[in-house]
């Protein structure tokens, strides 16, 4: 199974299908699923390419996507308005995909494409020849997450007479895709992007009171929204997730400040002290250029930041072997666990 | 660095433009003036084969001129604008100058934008900064800071009906509809 998808900064493939491959598998049959939880840029990147490589997979994204009005957007933005925006950009390398693997390409008996909504399973693998079972349900989006998408994307729409802008993304997140896996008597808890919200209906709190989602708590979390204040819910935390269970941060320089700040942080210190981190929090520091250009720049730009740099990776293992109930934690590159 | 800087002139009109008078180059103007004339005692009942009036030569043009100033640019950026908060505004910025540099996410007040830009500074609007030195023929040097948005087409109705138009066929293509 794939979530979102990332580049490589070096190789410029995408990073779970370069793992994948150099651990031997073949990403064509053992890949069963594929999950986009929403499209936003830095969740996209190199989407495509999985989808081409991962022939018997299910794609995956949230039911919002499906309307004609989202089609039309990302066909609006690509095609059409003569600008690049990476987000709609992919997204429109996705529909070519889908095109293809719609007429044809794709084995039969992989079944038809899903639509993420909460408390749907989205896969179950019996036991069979392994010695546990695999299932993994959506979480969200709620039903009223859905009626409020599908006006937003109908806004976004661009309106006659208006200039031909980039598409920008909107927050907050209603409609991430956040998933529960099953292993055995193991939980994994994805938070994706879903934010908090204070209608019931909305975000973390429609997920923890859903007497539909499946239950247990999860031992591994990864951190929904980069750790910011207004994705943390702390019943996701004391209801949905084991204590001190290993908590999977990535961080995010773009925006007002970047995330998670030292305060995001010590929230999630009160649940675990589990926590891994696969970059550096506060972003990067700009390039020197000529010093006259340095001076301006430090005369204009208020804040000023640089939103991509190296990352790490955070791996957790679980062996059939040892027994499921022994992870081993490694960290790769730029990753640190926050002490 | 300064290996990429460029310079551009900025054309303004000198304040005592000089001018080419085209007098000089019209070489029969005696003669026509005499063809008809009282002087000569010639009267012609005939229509005369051109009925323009005499020009005088009026015609100016403008002769050649030295630009004022020189734009030496040293750093260019495209930016994306992602919000306008208050004063605020918030934008991605791409290295035009080297490319090879990641993207900057940068606030910088509002009021760095000329106020004739500002009703198109939205988000999703693009804009060009641009740092160097305008250089006067008077000798003098200004560190310059110039922020423009970009002036792009409107989208027609025609556009989105057919966006619309594609977008229902392309869902029906990959099984969405």
């Amino acid at each position: 199974m794939v979530v979102d998808s990332c580049l490589d900064r070096e190789s410029r493939q995408p990073i779970a299908l370069k793992y994948l491959t150099e651990l031997g598998i073949d990403v064509a049959t053992s890949v069963k699923l594929f999950v986009i939880t929403h499209w936003h840029d830095d969740h996209l990147k190199g989407a495509a390419d999985i989808l081409s490589a991962c022939r018997d997979a299910k794609f995956v994204c949230s039911e919002a996507l499906r309307s004609t009005e989202f089609i039309q957007f990302v066909r609006i933005c690509s095609t059409r308005s003569f600008m690049v925006s990476s987000g709609v950009d992919e997204f429109d390398r996705i529909f070519e995909k889908l095109q293809r693997r719609s007429t044809g390409e794709r084995p039969e008996s992989v079944g038809p494409d899903l639509w993420a909504i909460a408390d749907r399973r989205l896969l179950y693998l019996p036991k069979n020849n392994r010695s546990f079972n695999v299932e993994v349900f959506a979480l969200s989006p709620s039903d009223t997450a859905m009626t409020l998408a599908l006006s937003e994307i109908g806004q976004l729409l661009p309106r006659a007479g208006t200039p031909k802008r980039r598409a920008v993304a909107q927050r907050p997140n209603h409609v991430s895709v956040a998933l529960w896996i099953i292993v055995g008597n193991l939980n994994i808890l994805l938070g994706s992007d879903l934010e908090n919200h204070r209608d019931k209906r909305l975000g973390w709190r429609a997920v923890v009171l859903s007497p539909n989602r499946p239950r247990g708590r999860a031992f591994v979390v990864k951190v929904p929204h980069h750790g910011s204040s207004n994705a943390y819910y702390h019943k996701m935390w004391s209801e949905m997730t084991t204590p001190e269970a290993a908590a999977l941060l990535t961080p995010f320089a773009s925006g007002k400040r970047p995330l998670p700040s030292q305060d995001d942080v010590e929230k999630i210190r009160s649940h675990t002290s589990q926590i891994y981190c696969t970059g550096r929090p506060q972003g990067w520091r700009p390039p020197r250029r000529d010093s006259t250009v340095d001076k301006t720049v430090r005369e204009i730009a208020r804040t000023r930041r640089v939103v991509h740099g190296p990352m790490g990776q955070v791996r957790l293992r679980l062996s059939a072997q040892r027994g499921l109930d022994d992870p081993t934690i490694e960290l790769f590159g730029e990753a640190q666990h926050l002490t | 660095m300064k290996d990429s800087a460029a310079c551009f002139a900025i054309e303004q009109p000198p304040e005592k433009p000089e001018y080419i008078v085209l007098r000089d180059i019209i070489p029969d103007r005696e003669a026509r003036y005499d063809r008809g004339s009282i002087d000569n005692k010639v009267i012609s009942t005939e229509a005369p084969a051109d009925l323009s009036p005499p020009v005088e030569p009026a015609l100016l043009l403008p002769g050649p001129r030295k630009p004022l100033h020189r734009f030496k640019v040293l750093q260019t950026w495209e930016g994306t604008i992602l919000e306008i908060s208050g004063d605020e505004c918030r934008a991605i910025i791409r290295d035009r100058t080297t490319p090879e540099n990641q993207d900057e996410e940068i606030t910088f007040s509002i009021e760095e934008i000329p106020e004739s830009d500002r009703p198109l500074a939205l988000p999703g609007a693009v804009f060009y900064w641009s740092i160097g030195y305008d250089d006067r023929l008077d000798g003098q040097r200004n560190r310059v800071s110039s922020i423009r948005v970009r002036r792009i087409p409107v989208w027609t109705d025609k556009e989105l009906k057919a966006a619309r138009r594609e977008a229902e066929s392309l869902g029906e293509r990959i099984g969405w509809k």
